[in-house]
């Protein structure tokens, strides 16, 4: 069944390792030990590797390029949770950002109607979610809570709460309402839409090439709260500079109900494709994507 | 608005867009299992609602909502609530 087992990879004492590293010798020192860590994912992680290794030949590459491309994988993997408690933990640092269509979120704020940010496991989330404050509207991130308690906890330890209101998806129907009520009070909701938990309802859409299933919600979501749509990303660029973009305003209020749901999953695919194929060793879900 | 008005409304939209026999809504059936509701189904809930009776659904209302009666209470209640100024 290719769904996401629900947890995030990495033991405790990994993330505390990483964090005194930062604090006593800063980003750069963190990456070099990070290379030994990544040489053990690459030895010993079968099940990832597999899966990123199937995604590399869906793009077209052989071999040996797969292979170094798996390697650049694992360590950009590593470096962006490094990055993200770096900068939501004030650690000094280098990074510099472009951002690219940050007017078209800026529009939605004056929409006045909410928006819902629909981005998805690759590149780095956290960081985009992080950047996103520069909007001056109240962000909400709608995300599982995939993080064993010690590790979420340590972590926040560390950066401080995240400046963002986290809706976490239950098994009540909770966060249905909350999203709402965030998006009527025009607040932009965050959230992915590739990955689903086994017994979430899901949409299948062909991704490069095959069919996949996506989780329902997202598109759900999009499609029968009618409020303005963009799909955002941040990309790792360099070992210190990330690029952030957002698409343009998709606005599907007038699309008929009975098929403006496959459409919003056709454009999202449609963007996940263009940034895959620019970033290929940045694509992080480490299962069977594809049936 | 009338309870009987109310309950009238209710009971036609939600046969409708949850497709079920409107004979199998009475007050004191379950309102998620008669309905069938998932979580996504809530969705559809909120969007008929607030563009059937006018008012905005707030995360705290559909606790101790599990019956049709408390849906038509619940509703009653907003629908003929004075405005806060």
């Amino acid at each position: 069944m290719p769904a996401w087992e629900g947890r995030s990879k990495g033991p405790a004492w990994g993330f505390r390792f990483f964090v005194t590293v930062l604090k006593i010798g800063g980003v750069m020192p963190a990456y070099v030990v990070l290379r030994f860590v990544t040489l053990y994912y690459v030895l010993f992680s079968h099940k990832s590797t597999k899966s990123v290794l199937h995604f590399l030949h869906k793009l077209g590459y052989g071999k040996g390029a797969s292979l170094l491309k798996l390697v650049q994988n694992y360590y950009l993997f590593g470096q962006t949770l490094i990055d993200k408690v770096v900068m939501m933990s004030g650690i000094k640092n280098k990074f510099t950002f472009n951002f690219d269509g940050e007017e078209h979120l800026l529009k939605m704020v004056q929409l006045g109607k909410g928006g819902l940010l629909l981005s998805a496991h690759i590149g780095n989330w956290e960081i985009a979610g992080h950047l996103l404050k520069r909007l001056g509207a109240p962000i909400n991130v709608v995300m599982y809570d995939g993080e064993q308690q010690q590790i979420k906890e340590y972590l926040d330890s560390v950066t401080g709460k995240r400046n963002m209101n986290v809706i976490v998806i239950k098994n009540d129907t909770s966060h249905i309402f909350k999203i709402n009520a965030a998006l009527q009070n025009n607040e932009f909701v965050c959230m992915h839409a590739d990955r689903f938990v086994a017994g979430n309802k899901t949409i299948t859409g062909n991704f490069l090439g095959q069919y996949a299933k996506f989780p329902l919600g997202p598109f759900i979501l999009a499609a029968r709260f009618k409020v303005p749509v963009s799909f955002v990303f941040a990309m790792k660029e360099s070992s210190t500079h990330y690029h952030f973009f957002a698409t343009d305003i998709q606005d599907y209020s007038a699309v008929p109900k009975d098929v403006v749901t496959g459409q919003i999953l056709d454009d999202f695919i449609k963007a996940m494709e263009t940034k895959v194929k620019q970033y290929p060793e940045q694509w992080y879900n480490y299962y069977d994507f594809w049936q | 608005m009338q309870l009987s008005e109310i309950i009238e409304k209710t009971n036609e939209f939600l046969a409708e867009e949850f497709e079920i026999d409107v004979t199998k809504i009475t007050p004191e059936a379950n309102l998620k299992d008669t309905l069938e509701l998932d979580s996504l189904d809530y969705i559809d809930l909120v969007v008929v609602i607030e563009s059937n009776f006018n008012f905005k659904v707030k995360p705290e209302d559909f606790v101790g909502i599990v019956t049709f009666q408390d849906f038509y209470t619940y509703v009653e209640n907003r629908v003929n609530a004075p405005e806060l100024v």
